[in-house]
């Protein structure tokens, strides 16, 4: 009288989840996205709840340490201002003299500012979710960072959300070289590493690298995801790896990416 | 009234699926998200019918695969199974007893995760594993086994604030009305 229902019911059950399961992984990306919409009114709700808590920390803060933090920030922005005219003039330069050797012109990098809205909730990928999706102009694969480095690449993009692979996910590798050196290897992470989740592998170094600690570490601008010079990390330690066949180096990433709370998207 | 208390069990899963989304403190504190998941099944499968749990394995899987870069459907399998198989021993359980919900608990978020890991690993997708992922399932199994209770405790209240009280009404018997019989 139990048993049959019940195990209709669990044939029904499990063929409705193969079903979901064998979806094509565009269609699957696709409804993912659709489902994940059902949480637009909770991700809403809570920045809006963000928004409302930092005016009124701000209202808390005294008046004396917001003038302070204004002059500062304004001395930063002056200091800021000279180095972008610097460097207008350099980015000049350098495509005037790519003019001449017919090479191709740099572009200067479009960006617009994504806020973190949420994190993966499993243990077993980096990912976050940001608050730009394709009606912003966004598509896969565009290289996100922040002041201090390379976060990651998108992945799944939404009309009004998208993710976000983090560097040090299984699914984000990324081409980078030594700066120093100009010494080519990749990340391309498979062990998770909870004691320190800035810390990744950098592998496919030739056995004869000249390795040192705290050497910079940039993207090389290989594999057209990322653009080059993105400063990825700094080299902590090397050891030869299979009996000396190629060096692996740890590398401390220059973006901590469980703080993040906003992040730039370069755009084409 | 009989449909109030599956809504109320899909509402805390959309809601916990949402929180486990948006709740970094845990995670930077332990370096691992606890799911609320399994204990929610558990609670479903030992109180309520096979089609409760069947709805929120499927719902439950799919809000939290949506939100994660799991492939889509990997945790509905993991989250039917346990449930099922809780629901299919649920007489032979001592449910009331917390050990046996504490224990239930640990179970079922080990269970969870290990049958999604297998899911994962043989579609050829590579999560991040290693020495680290002993730690990974330590924390889930001591977050079941603290969480579940809670789980019970808070539906057992949800369901008896939206459920009908039995009043105890006194019975006709009256002890001074007694007729004692006797052999005299």
């Amino acid at each position: 009288m139990f048993k049959r229902p019940l195990l209709i019911f669990c044939a029904l059950a499990l063929g409705m989840a193969l079903a979901v399961f064998a979806l094509q992984s565009s269609l699957g990306s696709r409804m993912k996205m659709v489902i994940g919409s059902a949480f637009l009114p909770l991700f809403g709700l809570s920045s809006t709840l963000d928004a409302g808590a930092e005016k009124a920390a701000e209202k808390i803060v005294p008046k004396s340490v917001l003038q302070k933090e204004l002059n500062d920030l304004r001395l930063e922005n002056e200091q800021l201002r000279i180095l972008g005219l610097q460097a207008e003039t350099l980015f000049q330069e350098n495509n005037r003299l790519r003019t001449r050797l017919e090479w191709q012109k740099n572009i200067p990098w479009k960006r617009r500012l994504a806020r973190v809205i949420g994190r993966d909730p499993s243990n077993w990928w980096k990912m976050i979710h940001i608050d730009l999706g394709s009606r912003d102009g966004l598509t896969n694969n565009l290289p996100v960072i922040t002041s201090d480095g390379l976060v990651g690449r998108l992945g799944e993009v939404g009309l009004s959300r998208s993710q976000v692979i983090l560097i040090g996910d299984p699914n984000c590798h990324v081409s980078v070289l030594l700066e120093d050196s100009r010494e080519q290897g990749a990340i391309a992470p498979d062990r998770i590493n909870l004691r320190d989740p800035s810390i990744v592998e950098m592998g496919y170094l030739s056995r004869n690298s000249i390795l040192k600690p705290d050497q910079k570490v940039v993207t090389s601008g290989m594999g057209s995801v990322f653009p080059a010079g993105i400063p990825v990390g700094r080299v902590l330690d090397f050891q030869t790896m299979s009996h000396g066949l190629f060096t692996e180096a740890r590398i401390k990433l220059a973006v901590s990416t469980s703080s993040l709370e906003e992040v730039w998207v370069l755009l084409p | 009234m009989r449909a109030v208390h599956p809504s109320l069990l899909l509402l805390f899963t959309y809601l916990a699926v949402f929180l486990e989304c948006r709740v970094e403190w845990v995670r930077n504190l332990i370096g691992v998200q606890i799911d609320i998941l399994p204990p929610i099944i558990v609670y479903a499968s030992l109180t309520t019918n096979f089609a409760t749990v069947g709805l929120l394995a499927f719902s439950g899987g799919l809000l939290f695969d949506s939100l994660s870069a799991n492939p889509l459907g990997v945790s509905i399998l993991p989250l039917l199974l346990t449930g099922l198989v809780l629901l299919w021993f649920r007489d032979l359980l001592l449910r009331d007893q917390p050990y046996a919900r504490n224990m239930l608990g640990l179970f079922a978020s080990v269970a969870v995760p290990a049958m999604t890991l297998i899911i994962m690993l043989s579609l050829g997708k590579g999560p991040l594993l290693g020495w680290g992922t002993l730690w990974v399932f330590a924390v889930l199994g001591g977050g079941g086994f603290l969480l579940t209770p809670l789980v019970f405790s808070v539906f057992d209240r949800l369901r008896n604030m939206f459920q009908y009280q039995v009043i105890e009404t006194p019975g006709s018997f009256r002890e001074d009305r007694e007729i004692k019989r006797s052999r005299r």
